[in-house]
Protein backbone atom coordinates (compact mmCIF):
# COMPACT_ATOMS: atom_id res chain seq x y z
CA UNK A 1 0.00 0.00 0.00
CA UNK A 2 1.89 3.35 -1.23
CA UNK A 3 1.52 6.35 0.38
CA UNK A 4 -1.70 8.91 -0.49
CA UNK A 5 -1.22 12.30 -1.34
CA UNK A 6 -3.51 14.16 -0.25
CA UNK A 7 -3.67 18.01 -1.59
CA UNK A 8 -5.03 21.02 0.15
CA UNK A 9 -9.08 21.09 0.56
CA UNK A 10 -10.69 23.54 -0.94
CA UNK A 11 -14.51 23.99 0.40
CA UNK A 12 -16.86 26.60 -1.71
CA UNK A 13 -20.21 26.72 0.00
CA UNK A 14 -22.51 27.40 -3.11
CA UNK A 15 -25.17 29.76 -1.78
CA UNK A 16 -28.84 30.00 -3.31
CA UNK A 17 -29.34 32.63 -5.49
CA UNK A 18 -31.97 33.87 -3.02
CA UNK A 19 -34.01 32.87 -0.03
CA UNK A 20 -36.75 31.01 -1.87
CA UNK A 21 -36.70 33.18 -4.93
CA UNK A 22 -37.26 30.32 -7.50
CA UNK A 23 -40.12 29.09 -5.31
CA UNK A 24 -41.94 32.81 -5.41
CA UNK A 25 -41.23 33.05 -9.01
CA UNK A 26 -42.84 29.97 -9.16
CA UNK A 27 -46.09 30.73 -7.27
CA UNK A 28 -46.39 33.86 -9.33
CA UNK A 29 -45.93 31.91 -12.19
CA UNK A 30 -48.90 29.80 -11.81
CA UNK A 31 -50.59 32.31 -9.86
CA UNK A 32 -50.69 34.37 -13.14
CA UNK A 33 -51.50 31.20 -15.33
CA UNK A 34 -54.54 31.01 -12.97
CA UNK A 35 -55.51 34.57 -13.72
CA UNK A 36 -55.24 34.58 -17.56
CA UNK A 37 -56.73 31.08 -18.01
CA UNK A 38 -60.00 32.46 -15.62
CA UNK A 39 -59.92 35.53 -17.54
CA UNK A 40 -60.13 33.99 -20.83
CA UNK A 41 -62.82 31.66 -19.49
CA UNK A 42 -65.28 34.08 -18.46
CA UNK A 43 -64.77 36.72 -21.56
CA UNK A 44 -65.13 33.36 -23.68
CA UNK A 45 -68.19 32.53 -21.37
CA UNK A 46 -69.88 35.75 -21.60
CA UNK A 47 -70.67 35.36 -25.51
CA UNK A 48 -73.66 33.62 -24.40
CA UNK A 49 -74.75 37.15 -22.10
CA UNK A 50 -76.36 39.19 -24.22
CA UNK A 51 -76.17 43.14 -24.05
CA UNK A 52 -79.19 45.25 -22.56
CA UNK A 53 -82.09 45.79 -24.41
CA UNK A 54 -84.59 48.23 -24.70
CA UNK A 55 -87.70 47.74 -22.47
CA UNK A 56 -89.55 47.29 -25.70
CA UNK A 57 -87.35 44.11 -27.17
CA UNK A 58 -87.19 40.74 -25.73
CA UNK A 59 -84.00 38.43 -26.09
CA UNK A 60 -85.15 35.01 -27.26
CA UNK A 61 -82.13 33.04 -25.91
CA UNK A 62 -82.03 34.89 -22.42
CA UNK A 63 -85.87 35.18 -21.96
CA UNK A 64 -88.32 32.92 -23.94
CA UNK A 65 -89.42 29.81 -22.27
CA UNK A 66 -89.24 26.21 -24.01
CA UNK A 67 -92.57 26.52 -25.77
CA UNK A 68 -91.95 30.22 -26.74
CA UNK A 69 -88.90 29.62 -27.64
CA UNK A 70 -90.09 26.71 -30.39
CA UNK A 71 -92.39 29.03 -31.89
CA UNK A 72 -90.20 32.00 -32.64
CA UNK A 73 -87.04 29.31 -34.06
CA UNK A 74 -90.35 28.20 -36.17
CA UNK A 75 -91.03 31.25 -37.30
CA UNK A 76 -87.70 32.40 -37.89
CA UNK A 77 -86.99 29.58 -40.38
CA UNK A 78 -90.11 30.10 -42.17
CA UNK A 79 -90.41 33.24 -42.79
CA UNK A 80 -87.68 33.14 -45.28
CA UNK A 81 -88.99 30.22 -47.24
CA UNK A 82 -92.61 32.38 -47.04
CA UNK A 83 -90.20 35.18 -48.90
CA UNK A 84 -89.50 33.02 -51.17
CA UNK A 85 -92.96 31.73 -51.71
CA UNK A 86 -93.97 34.78 -52.45
CA UNK A 87 -91.43 36.11 -54.92
CA UNK A 88 -92.47 32.64 -56.96
CA UNK A 89 -95.88 33.13 -56.71
CA UNK A 90 -96.41 37.08 -56.84
CA UNK A 91 -99.04 36.71 -53.52
CA UNK A 92 -98.38 35.60 -49.88
CA UNK A 93 -99.29 32.32 -48.80
CA UNK A 94 -102.00 31.28 -46.93
CA UNK A 95 -101.67 29.53 -43.73
CA UNK A 96 -103.24 26.61 -45.21
CA UNK A 97 -100.34 26.13 -47.75
CA UNK A 98 -97.66 27.27 -45.13
CA UNK A 99 -98.99 24.00 -43.55
CA UNK A 100 -99.31 21.68 -46.21
CA UNK A 101 -95.58 22.26 -46.90
CA UNK A 102 -95.27 20.99 -42.88
CA UNK A 103 -93.78 24.20 -42.19
CA UNK A 104 -93.41 24.79 -38.53
CA UNK A 105 -95.66 26.18 -36.67
CA UNK A 106 -97.95 26.43 -39.34
CA UNK A 107 -98.56 22.46 -39.81
CA UNK A 108 -101.09 21.03 -36.90
CA UNK A 109 -99.13 18.42 -35.65
CA UNK A 110 -97.93 17.04 -31.95
CA UNK A 111 -95.01 19.89 -31.64
CA UNK A 112 -97.56 22.45 -32.29
CA UNK A 113 -99.93 21.16 -30.28
CA UNK A 114 -97.44 20.77 -27.70
CA UNK A 115 -96.40 24.08 -27.76
CA UNK A 116 -99.61 25.82 -27.42
CA UNK A 117 -101.76 25.17 -30.61
CA UNK A 118 -101.04 28.09 -32.02
CA UNK A 119 -104.35 29.37 -34.03
CA UNK A 120 -102.58 31.56 -37.15
CA UNK A 121 -103.78 34.44 -39.22
CA UNK A 122 -102.47 35.85 -42.20
CA UNK A 123 -103.30 39.72 -42.69
CA UNK A 124 -101.90 41.64 -45.41
CA UNK A 125 -101.59 45.31 -45.55
CA UNK A 126 -100.95 46.61 -49.00
CA UNK A 127 -100.97 49.68 -50.73
CA UNK A 128 -98.17 51.39 -53.56
CA UNK A 129 -96.30 52.02 -51.03
CA UNK A 130 -95.52 49.40 -48.52
CA UNK A 131 -95.92 45.54 -48.47
CA UNK A 132 -96.30 44.49 -45.20
CA UNK A 133 -97.94 40.76 -44.26
CA UNK A 134 -98.40 39.95 -40.66
CA UNK A 135 -99.23 35.83 -39.49
CA UNK A 136 -100.67 36.40 -35.75
CA UNK A 137 -100.73 33.72 -33.63
CA UNK A 138 -102.67 32.97 -30.57
CA UNK A 139 -102.77 30.07 -28.13
CA UNK A 140 -105.74 27.61 -27.21
CA UNK A 141 -104.89 28.33 -23.76
CA UNK A 142 -102.90 30.46 -21.55
CA UNK A 143 -99.51 32.10 -23.43
CA UNK A 144 -98.09 34.58 -25.72
CA UNK A 145 -99.52 35.86 -29.49
CA UNK A 146 -96.77 35.64 -32.11
CA UNK A 147 -96.87 37.87 -34.93
CA UNK A 148 -94.39 37.47 -38.05
CA UNK A 149 -94.25 41.06 -39.48
CA UNK A 150 -92.96 40.30 -42.92
CA UNK A 151 -91.69 43.49 -44.72
CA UNK A 152 -91.54 42.62 -48.30
CA UNK A 153 -88.58 44.71 -50.66
CA UNK A 154 -87.21 46.31 -47.80
CA UNK A 155 -89.80 48.78 -47.52
CA UNK A 156 -89.26 51.13 -44.23
CA UNK A 157 -92.53 50.76 -41.78
CA UNK A 158 -93.79 54.43 -41.44
CA UNK A 159 -93.12 56.29 -38.33
CA UNK A 160 -89.57 55.37 -38.45
CA UNK A 161 -86.43 57.02 -39.20
CA UNK A 162 -86.35 57.59 -42.78
CA UNK A 163 -83.44 55.50 -44.87
CA UNK A 164 -82.39 52.97 -42.47
CA UNK A 165 -82.26 49.00 -43.64
CA UNK A 166 -83.36 46.88 -41.37
CA UNK A 167 -84.43 42.87 -42.01
CA UNK A 168 -86.66 41.76 -44.37
CA UNK A 169 -88.88 40.42 -41.03
CA UNK A 170 -89.21 40.99 -37.88
CA UNK A 171 -91.50 38.89 -35.04
CA UNK A 172 -93.23 40.53 -32.29
CA UNK A 173 -94.99 38.98 -29.32
CA UNK A 174 -97.97 40.54 -27.06
CA UNK A 175 -98.51 38.82 -23.61
CA UNK A 176 -102.23 38.57 -24.03
CA UNK A 177 -103.47 35.31 -25.67
CA UNK A 178 -105.88 37.52 -27.28
CA UNK A 179 -104.32 40.28 -28.73
CA UNK A 180 -105.89 42.67 -31.37
CA UNK A 181 -104.99 42.39 -34.86
CA UNK A 182 -102.81 45.78 -34.75
CA UNK A 183 -104.21 47.92 -37.43
CA UNK A 184 -100.59 50.13 -37.42
CA UNK A 185 -97.91 48.55 -38.05
CA UNK A 186 -95.20 51.00 -36.49
CA UNK A 187 -92.77 50.54 -33.88
CA UNK A 188 -94.45 52.97 -31.95
CA UNK A 189 -97.99 52.05 -32.67
CA UNK A 190 -97.07 48.37 -31.84
CA UNK A 191 -94.95 49.23 -28.76
CA UNK A 192 -97.64 51.29 -27.11
CA UNK A 193 -100.04 48.34 -27.76
CA UNK A 194 -98.29 45.93 -25.99
CA UNK A 195 -96.13 44.42 -28.50
CA UNK A 196 -92.06 43.95 -27.85
CA UNK A 197 -89.80 42.68 -30.55
CA UNK A 198 -88.07 39.46 -30.22
CA UNK A 199 -84.68 38.93 -31.23
CA UNK A 200 -82.66 35.88 -31.98
CA UNK A 201 -79.28 35.10 -30.47
CA UNK A 202 -78.04 34.47 -34.13
CA UNK A 203 -75.20 31.95 -35.36
CA UNK A 204 -74.12 35.45 -36.44
CA UNK A 205 -73.30 37.06 -33.35
CA UNK A 206 -71.29 33.84 -31.81
CA UNK A 207 -69.51 33.45 -34.90
CA UNK A 208 -68.37 37.35 -34.89
CA UNK A 209 -67.75 37.03 -31.13
CA UNK A 210 -65.49 34.03 -31.67
CA UNK A 211 -64.31 33.82 -35.05
CA UNK A 212 -64.51 37.66 -36.08
CA UNK A 213 -61.56 37.33 -38.11
CA UNK A 214 -62.34 34.54 -40.05
CA UNK A 215 -65.20 36.51 -41.67
CA UNK A 216 -64.92 37.56 -44.77
CA UNK B 1 -60.13 4.64 -91.05
CA UNK B 2 -63.06 4.91 -89.38
CA UNK B 3 -61.72 3.00 -86.45
CA UNK B 4 -59.32 5.98 -86.07
CA UNK B 5 -62.24 8.69 -85.96
CA UNK B 6 -63.76 6.87 -83.59
CA UNK B 7 -60.72 6.58 -81.39
CA UNK B 8 -60.32 10.48 -82.05
CA UNK B 9 -64.06 11.06 -81.04
CA UNK B 10 -63.73 9.13 -77.75
CA UNK B 11 -60.18 11.31 -77.17
CA UNK B 12 -62.26 14.39 -77.70
CA UNK B 13 -64.97 13.09 -75.21
CA UNK B 14 -62.49 12.16 -72.35
CA UNK B 15 -60.84 15.07 -72.84
CA UNK B 16 -64.13 17.38 -72.91
CA UNK B 17 -65.26 15.17 -69.90
CA UNK B 18 -61.85 16.11 -67.93
CA UNK B 19 -62.25 19.46 -68.49
CA UNK B 20 -65.96 20.31 -67.20
CA UNK B 21 -64.54 17.96 -64.08
CA UNK B 22 -62.14 19.82 -63.58
CA UNK B 23 -63.87 22.84 -64.14
CA UNK B 24 -66.52 22.26 -60.74
CA UNK B 25 -66.16 24.15 -57.83
CA UNK B 26 -64.72 22.50 -55.11
CA UNK B 27 -67.05 23.13 -52.20
CA UNK B 28 -65.13 22.15 -48.63
CA UNK B 29 -67.23 20.52 -45.82
CA UNK B 30 -66.20 19.93 -42.37
CA UNK B 31 -69.14 17.99 -40.98
CA UNK B 32 -71.01 14.95 -42.32
CA UNK B 33 -74.54 16.70 -42.19
CA UNK B 34 -73.19 19.37 -44.31
CA UNK B 35 -71.70 16.90 -46.60
CA UNK B 36 -74.99 15.65 -46.85
CA UNK B 37 -76.73 19.45 -47.50
CA UNK B 38 -74.15 20.70 -49.48
CA UNK B 39 -74.81 17.99 -52.05
CA UNK B 40 -78.26 18.19 -51.86
CA UNK B 41 -78.02 21.52 -52.88
CA UNK B 42 -75.25 21.56 -55.30
CA UNK B 43 -76.17 18.58 -57.46
CA UNK B 44 -73.90 18.06 -60.08
CA UNK B 45 -72.36 21.39 -60.43
CA UNK B 46 -69.84 20.92 -57.77
CA UNK B 47 -67.60 18.34 -55.94
CA UNK B 48 -68.06 17.94 -52.34
CA UNK B 49 -65.26 17.67 -50.27
CA UNK B 50 -64.96 16.73 -46.11
CA UNK B 51 -62.09 18.95 -44.90
CA UNK B 52 -61.20 15.70 -42.53
CA UNK B 53 -61.25 12.11 -43.38
CA UNK B 54 -64.15 9.41 -42.09
CA UNK B 55 -63.94 8.20 -38.75
CA UNK B 56 -62.47 10.77 -36.72
CA UNK B 57 -64.08 12.58 -33.70
CA UNK B 58 -64.69 16.74 -34.21
CA UNK B 59 -64.62 17.23 -30.56
CA UNK B 60 -60.98 16.83 -30.00
CA UNK B 61 -59.38 16.66 -33.35
CA UNK B 62 -56.03 17.34 -34.76
CA UNK B 63 -55.03 19.14 -38.06
CA UNK B 64 -53.24 16.47 -40.43
CA UNK B 65 -50.87 17.41 -43.35
CA UNK B 66 -53.15 16.20 -45.66
CA UNK B 67 -55.99 18.44 -44.44
CA UNK B 68 -54.11 21.31 -45.17
CA UNK B 69 -53.10 19.94 -48.33
CA UNK B 70 -56.86 19.60 -49.28
CA UNK B 71 -57.81 22.75 -47.99
CA UNK B 72 -55.50 24.21 -50.58
CA UNK B 73 -57.04 22.86 -53.54
CA UNK B 74 -60.91 24.43 -51.97
CA UNK B 75 -63.05 26.90 -53.63
CA UNK B 76 -65.63 27.44 -50.13
CA UNK B 77 -65.69 25.41 -47.19
CA UNK B 78 -69.04 25.35 -45.47
CA UNK B 79 -68.69 25.59 -41.52
CA UNK B 80 -70.57 24.89 -38.54
CA UNK B 81 -68.31 28.03 -36.88
CA UNK B 82 -69.80 28.15 -33.64
CA UNK B 83 -68.30 25.93 -31.62
CA UNK B 84 -68.07 22.04 -33.41
CA UNK B 85 -65.26 22.35 -36.05
CA UNK B 86 -62.87 24.30 -34.22
CA UNK B 87 -60.40 21.90 -36.27
CA UNK B 88 -61.32 23.85 -39.35
CA UNK B 89 -60.17 27.42 -38.60
CA UNK B 90 -56.31 25.91 -37.59
CA UNK B 91 -56.37 24.24 -40.79
CA UNK B 92 -57.38 27.12 -43.23
CA UNK B 93 -54.76 29.23 -41.01
CA UNK B 94 -52.39 26.18 -41.23
CA UNK B 95 -53.04 26.30 -44.76
CA UNK B 96 -52.42 30.18 -45.80
CA UNK B 97 -56.07 30.19 -46.74
CA UNK B 98 -57.39 32.93 -44.26
CA UNK B 99 -59.03 36.00 -45.50
CA UNK B 100 -58.34 34.19 -48.74
CA UNK B 101 -60.78 31.34 -49.16
CA UNK B 102 -64.42 32.05 -49.10
CA UNK B 103 -66.18 30.61 -45.84
CA UNK B 104 -69.65 29.73 -45.26
CA UNK B 105 -70.60 29.95 -41.86
CA UNK B 106 -74.22 27.83 -42.16
CA UNK B 107 -75.45 28.68 -38.59
CA UNK B 108 -75.07 32.99 -39.44
CA UNK B 109 -78.61 32.89 -39.18
CA UNK B 110 -80.37 30.09 -36.95
CA UNK B 111 -81.68 31.48 -34.27
CA UNK B 112 -79.52 29.61 -31.57
CA UNK B 113 -80.91 28.02 -27.76
CA UNK B 114 -79.10 26.85 -24.74
CA UNK B 115 -78.42 23.65 -23.76
CA UNK B 116 -81.34 22.49 -22.07
CA UNK B 117 -81.38 20.44 -18.58
CA UNK B 118 -77.87 21.39 -17.22
CA UNK B 119 -77.33 20.77 -13.76
CA UNK B 120 -75.71 23.87 -13.25
CA UNK B 121 -78.70 25.90 -14.39
CA UNK B 122 -76.07 28.06 -16.54
CA UNK B 123 -77.23 29.23 -20.46
CA UNK B 124 -74.73 27.95 -22.90
CA UNK B 125 -75.40 28.12 -27.00
CA UNK B 126 -75.95 24.77 -28.03
CA UNK B 127 -74.03 24.17 -31.44
CA UNK B 128 -75.74 21.03 -32.38
CA UNK B 129 -78.06 22.88 -34.68
CA UNK B 130 -77.57 20.29 -37.57
CA UNK B 131 -79.56 17.69 -35.41
CA UNK B 132 -82.77 18.87 -36.10
CA UNK B 133 -84.93 19.26 -38.81
CA UNK B 134 -85.98 22.81 -38.15
CA UNK B 135 -82.40 24.27 -37.89
CA UNK B 136 -81.18 22.14 -40.34
CA UNK B 137 -83.47 23.48 -42.89
CA UNK B 138 -82.43 27.16 -42.20
CA UNK B 139 -78.92 26.04 -42.52
CA UNK B 140 -79.36 24.72 -45.86
CA UNK B 141 -81.06 27.78 -46.86
CA UNK B 142 -77.97 29.91 -45.48
CA UNK B 143 -75.53 27.54 -47.19
CA UNK B 144 -77.42 27.78 -50.86
CA UNK B 145 -77.75 31.67 -50.29
CA UNK B 146 -73.82 31.31 -50.32
CA UNK B 147 -73.25 29.34 -52.68
CA UNK B 148 -75.18 31.55 -55.11
CA UNK B 149 -73.13 34.50 -54.56
CA UNK B 150 -69.97 32.59 -54.95
CA UNK B 151 -71.38 30.69 -58.31
CA UNK B 152 -73.86 32.70 -59.45
CA UNK B 153 -74.86 30.86 -62.80
CA UNK B 154 -76.03 28.18 -60.35
CA UNK B 155 -78.06 30.45 -58.36
CA UNK B 156 -81.06 28.83 -59.04
CA UNK B 157 -80.81 25.91 -59.38
CA UNK B 158 -79.24 25.69 -55.55
CA UNK B 159 -82.28 27.36 -54.63
CA UNK B 160 -84.78 25.14 -56.16
CA UNK B 161 -82.61 21.90 -54.52
CA UNK B 162 -82.53 23.56 -51.40
CA UNK B 163 -85.84 24.12 -50.80
CA UNK B 164 -86.60 20.44 -52.71
CA UNK B 165 -84.72 19.18 -49.72
CA UNK B 166 -86.20 21.40 -47.27
CA UNK B 167 -89.66 19.89 -48.11
CA UNK B 168 -88.23 16.72 -47.93
CA UNK B 169 -87.22 16.52 -44.73
CA UNK B 170 -89.86 18.14 -43.13
CA UNK B 171 -92.05 15.66 -44.74
CA UNK B 172 -89.75 12.79 -43.24
CA UNK B 173 -90.52 14.54 -39.76
CA UNK B 174 -94.25 14.89 -40.65
CA UNK B 175 -94.08 10.71 -40.47
CA UNK B 176 -92.94 10.46 -37.51
CA UNK B 177 -95.45 13.05 -35.97
CA UNK B 178 -98.26 11.25 -37.39
CA UNK B 179 -97.28 8.42 -35.47
CA UNK B 180 -97.13 10.33 -32.01
CA UNK B 181 -100.56 12.33 -32.96
CA UNK B 182 -103.07 9.96 -31.07
CA UNK B 183 -100.70 10.03 -27.96
CA UNK B 184 -101.66 12.30 -25.25
CA UNK B 185 -99.40 15.00 -24.38
CA UNK B 186 -97.57 13.59 -21.42
CA UNK B 187 -94.89 15.28 -19.14
CA UNK B 188 -92.00 13.37 -21.42
CA UNK B 189 -88.82 13.61 -19.32
CA UNK B 190 -86.02 12.07 -20.48
CA UNK B 191 -81.95 12.94 -19.84
CA UNK B 192 -79.48 12.86 -22.68
CA UNK B 193 -75.61 12.09 -22.07
CA UNK B 194 -74.55 14.90 -24.34
CA UNK B 195 -76.19 18.20 -24.46
CA UNK B 196 -76.51 17.48 -28.12
CA UNK B 197 -80.55 16.80 -29.42
CA UNK B 198 -82.04 20.00 -28.08
CA UNK B 199 -82.67 21.32 -31.26
CA UNK B 200 -84.20 17.99 -32.10
CA UNK B 201 -86.36 17.63 -29.40
CA UNK B 202 -87.33 21.42 -29.88
CA UNK B 203 -88.71 19.91 -33.40
CA UNK B 204 -90.84 17.74 -31.39
CA UNK B 205 -92.34 20.06 -28.33
CA UNK B 206 -89.86 18.60 -25.96
CA UNK B 207 -87.02 19.72 -23.34
CA UNK B 208 -84.56 17.86 -22.35
CA UNK B 209 -84.93 17.47 -18.40
CA UNK B 210 -81.15 16.28 -17.73
CA UNK B 211 -77.62 16.41 -19.12
CA UNK B 212 -75.24 13.93 -18.17
CA UNK B 213 -72.23 15.19 -19.61
CA UNK B 214 -70.26 17.92 -17.19
CA UNK B 215 -69.61 19.73 -20.26
CA UNK B 216 -69.05 19.24 -23.88
CA UNK B 217 -67.23 16.07 -24.69
CA UNK B 218 -66.28 16.09 -20.86
CA UNK B 219 -66.41 12.31 -18.71
CA UNK B 220 -68.21 12.98 -15.32
CA UNK B 221 -65.77 12.19 -12.70
CA UNK B 222 -67.60 9.74 -9.99
CA UNK B 223 -68.48 12.06 -7.64
CA UNK B 224 -70.39 14.17 -10.83
CA UNK B 225 -71.82 10.93 -11.38
CA UNK B 226 -73.33 10.21 -8.02
CA UNK B 227 -74.71 13.38 -8.12
CA UNK B 228 -76.25 13.06 -11.72
CA UNK B 229 -77.76 9.82 -10.47
CA UNK B 230 -79.85 11.60 -7.32
CA UNK B 231 -80.50 14.14 -9.88
CA UNK B 232 -82.09 11.80 -12.40
CA UNK B 233 -83.75 10.01 -9.39
CA UNK B 234 -85.46 13.85 -8.06
CA UNK B 235 -86.35 13.96 -11.60
CA UNK B 236 -88.14 11.33 -12.17
CA UNK B 237 -86.75 10.60 -15.33
CA UNK B 238 -88.41 8.53 -17.97
CA UNK B 239 -86.11 7.96 -20.50
CA UNK B 240 -81.80 8.28 -20.91
CA UNK B 241 -80.82 8.92 -24.21
CA UNK B 242 -76.69 7.91 -24.67
CA UNK B 243 -74.87 7.62 -28.10
CA UNK B 244 -72.53 5.03 -29.33
CA UNK B 245 -69.45 7.37 -28.78
CA UNK B 246 -70.28 7.37 -25.29
CA UNK B 247 -68.28 4.59 -22.37
CA UNK B 248 -70.62 2.68 -21.46
CA UNK B 249 -69.61 2.14 -17.99
CA UNK B 250 -70.92 5.14 -17.12
CA UNK B 251 -74.43 4.54 -18.72
CA UNK B 252 -74.46 1.35 -17.59
CA UNK B 253 -74.15 2.82 -13.92
CA UNK B 254 -76.66 5.08 -14.16
CA UNK B 255 -79.15 1.97 -15.77
CA UNK B 256 -78.13 -0.14 -12.58
CA UNK B 257 -78.76 2.58 -9.73
CA UNK B 258 -81.79 3.93 -11.51
CA UNK B 259 -83.58 1.40 -13.26
CA UNK B 260 -84.33 3.77 -16.23
CA UNK B 261 -84.92 2.68 -19.99
CA UNK B 262 -81.70 3.41 -21.93
CA UNK B 263 -82.45 4.35 -25.59
CA UNK B 264 -79.76 5.17 -28.27
CA UNK B 265 -79.36 8.70 -30.81
CA UNK B 266 -76.81 9.48 -33.29
CA UNK B 267 -74.85 12.60 -32.99
CA UNK B 268 -74.60 12.31 -37.04
CA UNK B 269 -70.62 13.19 -36.92
CA UNK B 270 -69.65 9.13 -37.51
CA UNK B 271 -69.49 7.05 -40.86
CA UNK B 272 -68.93 7.79 -44.16
CA UNK B 273 -69.88 10.78 -45.96
CA UNK B 274 -73.15 10.25 -48.24
CA UNK B 275 -75.26 12.25 -49.95
CA UNK B 276 -78.51 10.74 -48.17
CA UNK B 277 -76.14 10.11 -45.31
CA UNK B 278 -78.11 13.07 -43.41
CA UNK B 279 -81.45 11.49 -44.01
CA UNK B 280 -80.57 8.39 -43.32
CA UNK B 281 -78.94 9.51 -39.56
CA UNK B 282 -82.69 11.54 -39.11
CA UNK B 283 -84.70 9.15 -39.87
CA UNK B 284 -82.84 6.52 -37.07
CA UNK B 285 -83.09 9.86 -34.06
CA UNK B 286 -86.57 10.53 -35.56
CA UNK B 287 -87.48 6.26 -34.74
CA UNK B 288 -85.93 6.32 -31.40
CA UNK B 289 -87.09 9.48 -30.31
CA UNK B 290 -90.86 8.25 -31.16
CA UNK B 291 -90.56 4.93 -30.06
CA UNK B 292 -89.33 6.81 -26.47
CA UNK B 293 -92.45 8.58 -26.26
CA UNK B 294 -94.72 5.22 -27.09
CA UNK B 295 -93.08 3.09 -25.03
CA UNK B 296 -93.29 5.72 -21.80
CA UNK B 297 -97.31 6.91 -23.11
CA UNK B 298 -97.64 2.90 -22.23
CA UNK B 299 -95.68 2.31 -19.23
CA UNK B 300 -98.05 4.78 -17.49
CA UNK B 301 -100.85 3.61 -19.13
Amino acid sequence: MGKRFVGPVCEMVVRPSGPGRETGLVLLFALLTVLVCGSAVALRNSATEAGPLPSWQVDAFRDLGGMDLAVFNALVTAAPEIEMIHEEMGGWPTVDRLAGDFLPPFVEDAAWERNGAYAWDRVAIASAARHIVLYVGRPQGEGATFMLVMLHEHIKKEGNAAGSVHAPFEVWMHPSSASEIPKTVTDQALIGQGWREVLARKGEGEIRSDRGDFVQ
Amino acid sequence: MMRNALLALCLVCLLAGTALAGERPRVGVTLHPYYSFVANIVGDTAEVVPLIGEGFNPHNYRPQPEDIKRCMTLDALVVNGIGHDEFAFEIVEAAGQKGVLPLIFANRDVSLIPVAGRLDGKKMVNPHTFVSVTASVRQVYTIADGLAELFPENADLYRTNARAYALRLRRMKAEYMARIAGLPTLDFRCATIHGGYDYLFQDFGLQVTAVIEPGHGLKPTASQLARTIDEIKRLNVDVIFTEMAFPDKYVETIHQETGIRIRHLSHLTHGEYTVDGFEKGLRKNLEALVSALAYVQEERS
